[in-house]
């Protein structure tokens, strides 16, 4: 048997690699960047999904609970709590535990209800009937109080009082009991009911008793939570009333007999995180299960049964985590697409330098596989090489994401930060390696043997044929940028123009698939128009005084490239994710300020339990500029509900004249009737000489088939559970405009002037006490507030001590800070996620094209090097040669960028609307509509910059072509 | 595997018979595209090389002869005729089959030395050795053999485009030569080289002709070089149009040309005599006349009223456009008349 032709030692390579060094730099170029991108994104999406993992597990206090199915009570659970603590065999991975009962009673046949009393019974509060939420007891021991568990609650809520429960006749509610009894810690409730309902034998028993003389001790605030939804909540929410266990046990005597039932006691048990791959959310659940079997096994006998609460977290959080993954991906889809095309150009490229090459190398004897062979161990040398490069660079994806907190905004974390960011993740390393690996096999196998096959005489005397690719060929390009043209018509229409077409389904559909036909549509067809329309401005070129010296070779040359079909592919296809990435990239910036703007509507968003007059209350907090309550009333229009909401207009036009709106208007907030947008300022004058005007909602008015001018009747109704509701019918109130959202998330609300609104509530006021709550004075009675500050900038602490002095405001319930929400935002990694990525496609466009344009320049001028010689024999300075080739290559650039970024603009006008349906539908909870936002100026930088990127590569590469030994670069080759 | 099922070695090729190669109705068109005609580059050649002779090809640029040259050596498939190494139809084989034909029985010499441009002028001659299988050691060996006999041992370590123009010429002799061809295709080897050069380059070939016995097609339109040759074959625009041995003024190549009757019975006339007689279709009766010593043939022309009328406007085989009732094609030579 013969020997290998080539003995493939890495020296040889290495030497060879480095001799073809411009053919390298195409192919690896692409490895790399494709690598970074496929790896990245699969990064990216895991340290999300760690990171918000991560953060559920932060937010639950406790993650294993443990049930006995036999006699089960509280002190065989603390009994059993404190033999794990220090069990060996545990091995310090049980942090801390407690046992509380009562909490999941409701899911047994044993079952509490509770019920609180102050002097008499008229003010006998029934949670039941004003909240959805039934009380519940939780009965705690003194060792909740000191344990991690019950400090964890203790950290994520607002805490007024004592953390302790020493005596039997003390408890700690929750702020809305508080609020709505008006009670502070060291109060006294005069009784406290508890009904224990049971059943035994299908039997439900009742058994009823009292507290008398209950000290409330301390005031929870319900925890702020993000991820709550993905499982059971925190320990304390508003609930639960918190007793001492002795309570229980004073109170029922026989307690362990009746509560029998699994599920009245538990022992909770927090773990030490050092101690599990927390991060790994399949191996985390794997190893808490392992723990749990193992605790059972060896506390019980057989009727300790174990659950893991972080399990049912996952389960939620999985399909969540998918889905922004997905989303992810399909927004990356175009930077993939493009880093793959420009892994496939450089292949190419590099197998197009190697076409005579190989034709020398069947001369002289090689067989095809032999030759085969060679460009195989080359290639994977490369490949290899490119891929490691490639995941290393793909490791600054995720941090560089995650800090991003706008387009091309980010705060970056420090080096050891970014350590933590680094890891090994070998699906990610798999992804790009096989499907690198696969596009590679595929071109080389494809056009590799194609020219191992071709005829000797032909690739010797370097006849090329056009490629022009399926898609040109076939004018499917045309076709592609037809339909997605027409995608962008509609779009533009829908959007820009703001002419409802009525799409429904179709119109998403078209959101999302036409994008795509006429970015790759147009990219193709850029590839015809970089090459007809510099024939057509050839004449004007030529006469512009800088080239006029050239212009003979210049003529010559614009005539003759024919060369750059795939090069104009890459500029189009990059400026135009550029340009998709720069108008989404600001215009998703602006949409998340704009949702945080809508939903907290002003500096703060004071919401009370109940309609409330606080605003001499608030009027009085120092820092405080001005205070809009936004009282809101029910009603109805012929057959449609509606909600009303009230404002002082004066005020924001005053506040608006002095340039500091107290609440958040928008650009779209009012619409005239042609679905126009209409300045806030005209509207809210509008509004304020209008003695009985409304500004309908967007969903209302094109329900009602009115115009602006028209007036209706409308019935008001106020919710009062201790009547029967009745109405007041308003005449000839006008339509003033549309309201297409409304400051303070109050979302399909219809606005009004506070003066109507007075009016409203005072014509239906007769004999109602409960409605004269509403009104006080003349003063409206608002559950929301909304509150401008003078300090437009505040740090956190002071947010912070802000929002507790408002709390403290008797009947405040809740308190948003806008300047805190966008903190958190930018802090969390996920509200900027999309504004990352884009970033991360438009900085892989710029190098995409930079990078093409140098490799692909690199091997055209070196091809050109003789005729630049012979330019140079015949008496061409160096610096006419660089100018020829700088305005061939400018006046293509050109039209190139400028097409490219038309096809941006297009794509992201189409795009608008599914960005908005991930951002609004996936993303976010309350949204507003995206209005898209061209950035022109940035625009133009960035195409001049792709332009400055292009010629630099084209110098570069044609550095080495010019200043060739002429003696050299005249020889044949 | 290809090297095992197409290994068509040197010995077995040249023990097939009396020649080396010999081709018949070669035919070679290359499309032009739009409304050019097809070009013809070889219109039906017939040739045959004998073992160790040593031939040149002359011409005009354009009269056919790299493409004859490509069309022998495998290099390019021809679009009809046959070419064969003893019984061996090259224009039959596959691209892989030809492999162990370019490997083991031909030698490449071009003008421009085919060089692949990143690897040193020892790499180059010592791919063309590992591609034939044999081991590094051997093949270094052989290369410093064929460096020192070229007298480029001392820049072997150069890649090719800090060669000189000789130097060049020589490596690229050496990669044809490393394998021991017994053809050797040279296209104007000595056309980019100074007359010291060509003489040390054509005593090079002279001695592998005498010492090997290596046959040798050379392409070229130097007068010196003519002179190794044992005939020199004058084609033009596609065809052969004579032989000349001995002494040849190429600014007068007629005063020594040879006019040969092919295998198919093809007789071409000379461009000088055509011009003398008629329009090309014209039909001639031949009469062949031998009562004396030297046989003659002679040629009258026939009467205008006898001669057949054809109806082809453009020639059915390459497309060019004809003069009404022309009896042959201008371009291909194509009989148009039954």
């Amino acid at each position: 048997m013969k020997l290998p032709p080539i003995k493939d030692n890495l020296i040889q390579l290495s030497k060879t690699i480095f001799r073809t060094r411009r053919r390298a730099f195409a192919l690896i170029s692409g490895i790399i960047l494709a690598t970074m991108i496929l790896s990245g994104i699969v990064l990216y999406s895991s340290v999300l999904e760690q990171n918000a993992f991560r953060s559920i597990v932060g937010e639950t206090d406790f993650e294993l609970k443990f049930d006995k199915t036999n006699n089960e009570n509280f002190d065989i659970l603390n009994d059993i709590g404190s033999q794990i603590l220090s069990d060996s065999e545990i091995d310090g991975q049980i942090d801390d535990y407690t046992v509380v009962a009562g909490r999941f009673g409701s899911n047994s046949r044993t079952d509490f209800d509770i019920n609180l009393q102050l002097t008499n019974n008229s003010d006998y509060v029934n949670r039941n009937s004003r909240l959805n939420t039934p009380f519940r007891p939780l009965f705690v021991d003194e060792r909740f109080f000191t344990s991690t568990i019950g400090n964890s609650s203790l950290n994520q809520i607002l805490y007024e009082g004592e953390f302790r429960l020493p005596n039997t006749n003390e408890i700690i509610i929750p702020s809305p009991v508080a609020t709505e009894m008006g009670l502070v810690p060291g109060d006294i409730i005069n009784r406290l009911n508890i009904s224990l309902a049971t059943q035994i034998d299908n039997q439900r028993q009742l058994k009823e008793n009292s507290l008398t003389n209950v000290t409330i001790i301390g005031v929870y605030d319900q925890a702020l939570c993000d991820f709550c939804e993905f499982f059971d909540g925190p320990i304390l929410d508003y609930t639960n009333i918190i007793l001492n266990y002795d309570t229980l046990d004073d109170l029922y005597r026989n307690v362990n007999d009746l509560m029998l039932e699994t599920g009245n006691f538990e022992l909770l048990l927090s773990i030490d995180e050092t101690k599990f791959s927390v991060t790994d959310p399949d191996n985390f659940v794997e190893e808490l299960n392992t723990l749990l079997n193992k605790i059972s096994e060896k506390f019980g006998d057989d009727d300790l049964i174990g659950t893991n609460f972080i399990e049912g977290a996952i389960q939620g959080f999985t399909f969540f985590s998918i889905f922004i993954s997905v989303t992810y991906v399909v927004i990356s889809i175009p930077v993939i697409f493009l880093s793959l095309y420009v892994l496939t150009y450089g292949i190419t490229v590099s197998l197009e330098e190697r076409r005579k090459e190989i034709a020398i190398k069947k001369v002289q004897g090689g067989s095809a596989s032999q030759i085969f062979k060679e460009i195989r161990n080359e290639t994977l040398l490369i490949y290899v090489i490119g891929i490691i490069l490639g995941y290393i660079l793909a490791n600054f994806v995720p941090f560089i994401l995650t800090g991003s907190t706008g387009f091309f905004e980010f705060n970056f974390g420090t080096v050891s930060e970014f350590i933590s960011y680094v890891e090994f993740n070998l699906t990610s390393l798999l992804l790009s390696t096989a499907v690198v690996g696969l596009i590679l096999i595929f071109v080389i196998n494809r056009q590799g043997q194609s020219f191992i096959k071709e005829q000797i005489s032909s690739a010797i005397n370097s006849k090329r044929e056009t490629d022009y690719g399926f898609l040109r060929s076939t004018n499917l390009d045309i076709i592609f940028f037809i339909i997605g043209f027409i995608g962008f018509g509609i779009s533009f229409t829908e959007q820009i123009l703001r002419i409802d077409l009525d799409g429904g389904i179709t119109l998403v559909l078209i959101n999302i698939v036409t994008p795509f036909l006429i970015w790759i549509g147009g990219a193709f067809i850029g590839s015809r128009i970089v090459k007809i329309v510099p024939q057509f401005l050839e004449p004007i070129y030529l006469r512009i005084y800088i080239v006029k010296d050239i212009a003979r070779m210049l003529k010559a040359g614009l005539r003759r490239r024919g060369d750059i079909n795939k090069l104009a592919i890459v500029i189009v296809l990059s400026l135009a994710i550029s340009s998709l990435a720069v108008i989404q990239g600001f215009t998703d910036e602006h949409q998340i300020n704009r949702d945080l703007e809508y939903s907290v509507g002003s500096d703060y968003k004071i919401t009370t339990s109940t309609a409330t007059n606080i605003s001499s209350i608030l009027n009085d907090i120092d820092g405080l500029q001005n205070v809009q309550a936004l009282p809101t009333i029910s009603g109805r229009i012929l057959s449609s509900d509606i909600s009303i909401v009230g404002i002082d207009p004066q005020k924001e036009i005053d506040a608006l004249n002095n340039q500091k709106p107290i609440l958040n208007w928008h650009s779209d907030t009012f619409l005239d009737a042609n679905n126009q947008m209409q300045n806030a300022e005209t509207a809210l004058e509008i509004l304020s000489n209008s003695e009985d005007g409304i500004f309908l909602s967007n969903d209302l008015f094109s329900v009602l088939s009115k115009n602006v001018g028209d007036v209706i009747n409308i019935a008001v109704r106020l919710d009062n559970p201790t009547i029967n509701s009745s109405e007041i019918i308003f005449q000839d109130v006008e339509i003033l405009g549309i309201i297409n959202h409304m400051p303070g998330g109050l979302s399909g609300h219809s606005l009004t002037s506070h003066n109507l609104l007075y009016d409203f509530v005072n014509a239906s006021i007769e004999d109602d006490d409960y409605r004269k709550d509403l009104i006080s004075a003349n003063e409206i009675f608002a559950s929301q507030y909304q509150i401008d500050m003078i300090n437009d900038n505040p740090t956190i602490s002071e947010i912070l001590d802000k929002k507790e002095e408002f709390l403290n405001v008797t009947g405040v319930t809740a308190v948003s800070s806008l300047n805190e929400e966008l903190n958190e935002v930018k802090e969390d990694g996920f509200g900027f996620g999309v504004s990352g990525l884009l970033t991360l496609a438009a900085s892989v466009s710029l190098v995409a094209t930079f990078v093409s344009s140098f490799a692909f320049s690199s091997i055209i001028m070196e091809r050109r090097k003789k005729e630049f010689a012979v330019l140079r024999a015949i008496g061409a300075r160096k610096s006419q040669i660089y100018k020829m080739a700088l305005a061939e290559n400018f006046l293509m650039m050109l039209i190139g960028v400028i097409w490219g970024t038309f096809i941006g603009v297009a794509v992201a006008v189409i795009f608008n609307g599914f960005f908005s349906f991930v951002t609004a539908g996936i993303l976010n909870q309350l949204t507003v509509d995206r209005l898209i936002i061209f950035p022109w100026q940035d625009l133009i930088i960035f195409g001049t910059i792709t332009i400055v990127g292009m010629m630099t590569a084209t110098v570069l590469s044609i550095r080495n072509s010019v200043n060739a030994d002429l003696t050299v670069a005249t020889k044949d080759d | 595997m290809e090297n095992m099922l197409y290994n068509y070695t040197n010995e077995e090729l040249m023990d097939q018979g009396e020649f080396q190669v010999f081709g018949r109705g070669i035919y070679t068109i290359y499309e032009v595209g739009g409304d050019t005609p097809n070009v013809v580059a070889l219109k039906g050649l017939n040739f045959e090389i004998k073992r160790g002779e040593f031939v040149s090809a002359l011409g005009p640029s354009g009269s056919g002869k790299s493409s004859l040259l490509r069309c022998i050596g495998g290099l390019q498939k021809p679009n009809a005729g046959s070419i064969k190494y003893g019984n061996l139809d090259i224009t039959k084989l596959k691209e892989e089959e030809l492999v162990s034909i370019r490997r083991n029985s031909v030698g490449f010499v071009f003008q421009s030395p085919t060089l692949i441009q990143h690897l040193s002028a020892k790499d180059n001659v010592i791919n063309t050795l590992r591609y034939s299988g044999n081991n590094l050691t051997d093949a270094k060996k052989r290369t410093n053999e064929l460096l020192d006999l070229l007298g480029i041992s001392h820049r072997g370590q150069a890649l090719p485009n800090k060669l000189s123009g000789g130097e060049r010429q020589r490596v690229g002799i050496a990669v044809a030569l490393a394998n021991n061809p017994s053809l050797i295709l040279a296209d104007e080897p000595t056309g980019n080289l100074d007359h010291e050069n060509t003489a040390n380059v054509m005593g090079l070939f002279q001695d592998l002709h005498n010492d090997l016995d290596t046959s040798f097609l050379i392409v070229t339109h130097s007068k010196y070089v003519s002179t190794f040759a044992d005939r020199n074959l004058e084609l033009l625009d596609g065809i052969f149009l004579g032989q000349h041995t001995g002494n040849i003024n190429l600014d007068s190549l007629e005063s020594s040309r040879q006019i040969l009757i092919g295998n198919d019975g093809r007789l071409n006339l000379p461009p000088e005599l055509i011009g003398l007689i008629d329009e090309y279709g014209s039909a001639w009766n031949l009469d062949y006349i031998d009562d004396s010593e030297i046989p003659e043939i002679k040629l009258t022309p026939v009467n205008k009223n006898e001669k057949e009328d054809n109806n082809f406007t453009t020639c059915p085989l390459c497309s060019t456009n004809l003069k009404p009732n022309q009896a042959y094609c201008t371009n291909c030579g194509a009989q148009l008349i039954n």
